[in-house]
């Protein structure tokens, strides 16, 4: 079993200079020409085009934090177990995997499948109406979200049967390329599943850069959103609020795919609960609290992780550097920049910002970030929508996905997938799902000579 | 292309800053014989072998399942250490299907979970256990490690007449498991299965994996400096801390030690492109043709390693108690051969492979 030791060597270049004035300008601040346009993260960017390239802790950290970030990523990797167990007990006893590193493979994603151990799909569920604090209102007897494996002779919850099918697609010059559209059928249920309930399939995103995300200020955020479109651009992006279960306070949504978590915090610690069926200090309760499955929970107050189990995978997340930009200089690659901002994706893909100050680590403060992503959630129109509103976003809006990395999903994963359920297998297919607010921008890009497509897909695979 | 403009530079600069070291070549190895002959004459024919050798181990459990003697149980072990000698040393090349698929944890996992298996074993009917209920069950209890827990017994002194029907289907099972993972992987590579191997073949020249040859290299750069941090860092460093030999790779047999031996060895196959007498134009061959005393350093911290664990005179499962100091010599080697393999090697390729 592959155990990742991480070691920092040499390549990492330092940002002397960050003199450059701020304006609020966006052209201004998408301006390269005074940096390094391969620091996709700042300081944290790392050099590496292997397949670990998602896997290197940010540089700076002290050998202590180095060590728990060592131990973070350990524990991202382990298997857990059926309780009562020396160590790693506490797993289901229904789950969907039984390692985070079974669905982020290499700090990325994993398969679009449902129940095999690289499977990285899982179904959130519920029923219309709202939950007390505004959130997606749990389906009675499954909660938020479905676990489709179990323990050896518990009955999961449910199975979900994916299927695809091929659509035709054919560009304005004629070409014809074909996309994957998937179906779910939910089947054996342990028991009905209530009326009018609502799914939402997800893949398990990449996990590194979320140290950076979760350090970008408030405000800059807000300052993206357009709700009532002033620019006339056609894009009307708003924040999400969410319930914060451990600071029991609504706070600006920054994860999961339609930014229905707050912190890594809580983002880490729901995904043991929910994923696994492990409980901790920030998420005290069983998936199946309340449900029929907790007769094989032989004790319902015990805490699975220790507290510095989860702090310690929250601070592996927190600081796994970012891959550099690659290929800049190469005039594909500049062609397709420049046709990314003229076809505004980057209003959404917002390219460029600086991360807020955090004194304890330099390599996350006041860094000059290239995420493109805006954090807010858009309407991605009907083709993409999961019709299950979650706290602001409605069923058909979606978080703007990052899209640094996503030029090396091929070295990480193999076979490469994209959106929020891996429908897309190549980025042009990841394009054309676009609707609603980036209608605009895809139709541009359908109408681009083939050589100017191609060059989109440059860029992005360089990034 | 636009793209030959930039590499035309490039390659001036190269060239007239390499000129005096190829005047004394007869032929320069070029990073597409390089990448032909890995493909050629180290991975394919490393996987080839593990095919085999597991073909072989799966033969001897059959053998001891219909009789069970302790010639035959001894007849396993030996399959068992064969098979395990070559994967160890296919570990020197982590790339590809390997791990994208998951060939790699799903057969060999370790620590075993001795909970789960004994609730497995306890909880299921003789029945229950075959190859397709094996093939679901966690990665810690499959693939080689829970095989070695029977063919060993927890403290090494197993006997055929200990085997109990359920151990026998159990065994059965995994074996056939082994197997079927080490087929797949095979065939992964192979041109009538998944032809991974035209991933390295045409990179640089149409492969989607490897756009450049530079990727290609690197990729191995990366793969022989990631098993030298597993081992040095991991393999050996965990129960080295924990002071606890039921941690360690191949616990029940006390193969550890030969574990990591063919682990650094495999890497260094790949750097110098040899395997079983057979040899090709390698890596080292690449390194020296610009940076002789790179290759020399590399060549030399790959010895180095390899003798400082065979300066090791027990088992890693003793040695953990007896021999801290001959461990703590051999792992600063690997880290050293690590740290010389992610730094000045992928500089090197990052530096001198063009395209």
């Amino acid at each position: 079993m592959k155990k990742k030791v991480s070691v920092i060597l040499g390549c990492v270049l330092t940002v002397t200079s960050m003199v450059m004035c701020r304006k609020a300008n966006n052209a201004a601040i998408d301006d390269d020409s005074n940096f390094d346009p391969r620091l996709s993260g700042g300081a944290a960017t790392f050099f590496d085009i292997s397949s670990s390239s998602f896997s290197t802790p940010i540089p700076g950290l002290s050998a202590n934090d180095e060590r728990i970030h060592e131990l973070g990523d350990a524990l991202f990797e382990q298997s857990f177990i059926a309780a009562p167990a020396p160590r790693f007990g506490g797993l289901g006893p229904i789950f969907n995997n039984v390692s985070c590193a079974n669905c982020h493979h290499n700090d990325g994603f994993g398969q679009p499948s449902f129940g095999q151990l690289g499977s990285s799909l899982l179904m959130r569920i519920s029923v219309p109406g709202t939950d007390a604090h505004g959130g997606p209102n749990p389906a009675p007897g499954f909660g938020g979200q479905l676990q489709n494996v179990g323990l050896y002779g518990v009955h999961p919850e449910v199975t979900v049967n994916l299927t695809c099918t091929e659509q035709s697609y054919t560009f304005p010059d004629g070409t014809i390329t074909s996309l994957h559209v998937p179906s779910y059928n939910i089947v054996d249920a342990y028991m009905p599943l209530p009326a009018g309930y609502m799914t939402s399939p997800r893949l398990g995103p990449p996990v590194f850069g979320l140290g950076l995300l979760e350090n970008i200020p408030e405000a800059t955020i807000l300052a993206f959103a357009d709700p009532a479109d002033a620019n006339g651009d056609g894009i009307t992006g708003h924040a999400n609020y969410v319930y914060n279960p451990f600071t029991k306070k609504t706070e600006l949504g920054r994860f999961g795919m339609k930014a229905n978590t707050s912190t890594l915090q809580v983002q880490v610690a729901t995904a043991f609960q929910q994923d696994m069926g492990l409980t901790s200090y920030v998420q005290p309760k069983k998936s199946v609290w309340g449900q029929d499955q907790m007769r094989y929970v032989s004790d319902s107050t015990a805490t699975d992780l220790a507290d510095t189990m989860v702090d310690a995978v929250i601070f592996y997340v927190r600081t796994l550097a970012v891959p550099a930009h690659r290929n800049v200089t190469d005039p594909q690659v500049k062609r397709g920049e420049l046709l990314f901002k003229q076809m505004n994706c980057a209003g959404c893909h917002r390219p460029t910002m600086y991360t807020g100050v955090n004194v304890n680590f330099p390599a996350l403060s006041n860094q000059r970030i290239h995420p493109y992503t805006d954090m807010l959630v858009h309407d991605m129109g009907a083709g993409l929508a999961d019709n299950r509103p979650d706290y602001l976003a409605t069923g058909t809006e979606w978080k703007t996905a990052a899209l640094w990395g996503v030029g090396m999903f091929e070295k990480t994963n193999g076979t490469p997938y994209y959106l929020h359920d891996g429908r897309a297998r190549t980025i042009q297919e990841a394009i054309l799902w676009h609707g609603g607010e980036a209608q605009r921008s895809k139709d541009q890009f359908a109408n681009l000579p083939k050589s100017d497509r191609d060059a989109v897909v440059a860029f992005l695979q360089s990034l | 292309m636009k793209k030959i403009f930039l590499f035309s530079i490039a390659g001036c600069l190269v060239f007239s800053s390499c000129h005096k070291n190829n005047d004394n070549k007869t032929t320069a190895v070029t990073e597409s014989q390089v990448i032909t002959d890995f493909v050629g004459k180290v991975a394919l024919p490393q996987y080839q072998t593990l095919q085999d050798r597991a073909t072989d181990l799966n033969n001897a459990i059959l053998a001891l399942n219909t009789t069970a003697n302790d010639v035959n149980l001894v007849a396993a072990q030996n399959a068992w250490r064969s098979v395990r000698s070559t994967w160890e040393g296919c570990e020197g090349f982590l790339v590809g299907p390997v791990e994208d698929d998951n060939y790699d944890p799903n057969m060999d996992t370790w620590p075993v979970d001795y909970l789960q298996l004994d609730s497995f074993m306890t909880s299921s009917s003789e029945g229950d256990i075959n190859t397709a209920t094996v093939s679901t069950l966690g990665q810690s209890l499959r693939g080689f490690h829970p095989l070695e827990y029977i063919l060993w017994g927890v403290n090494g002194n197993a006997t055929a007449a200990g085997l109990t029907a359920k151990d026998k289907k159990y065994m059965v099972a995994l074996a056939q498991d082994v197997l079927t993972t080490c087929t797949a992987l095979n065939t992964s590579w192979a041109t009538s299965g998944g032809n991974f191997q035209s991933q390295f073949l045409t990179a640089g020249t149409g492969s989607t994996r490897y756009t450049t040859k530079k990727d290609a290299l690197l990729a191995l750069a990366a793969g022989m400096a990631d098993i030298c941090g597993e081992v040095g860092g991991g393999k050996m460093l965990d129960p080295y801390d924990l002071r606890d030999s039921t941690k360690t790779e191949s616990p029940f047999s006390h193969n550890s030690m030969t574990d990591f031996t063919n682990n650094i060895k495999g890497a260094q196959n790949v750097y110098l492109c040899s395997i079983g007498g057979v040899s090709g134009n390698s890596l080292s061959n690449l390194v020296a043709q610009k940076n002789l005393s790179l290759d020399n350093k590399i060549k030399s911290q790959f010895a180095a390693a390899v003798a400082a664990l065979g300066n090791v005179t027990v088992s890693f499962e003793s040695a953990l108690y007896t021999q801290r100091t001959q461990l703590q010599t051999a792992m600063t080697a690997i880290n050293d051969l690590q740290g010389t393999l992610d730094g000045e090697l992928k500089t090197f390729i990052t530096t001198y492979v063009k395209d």
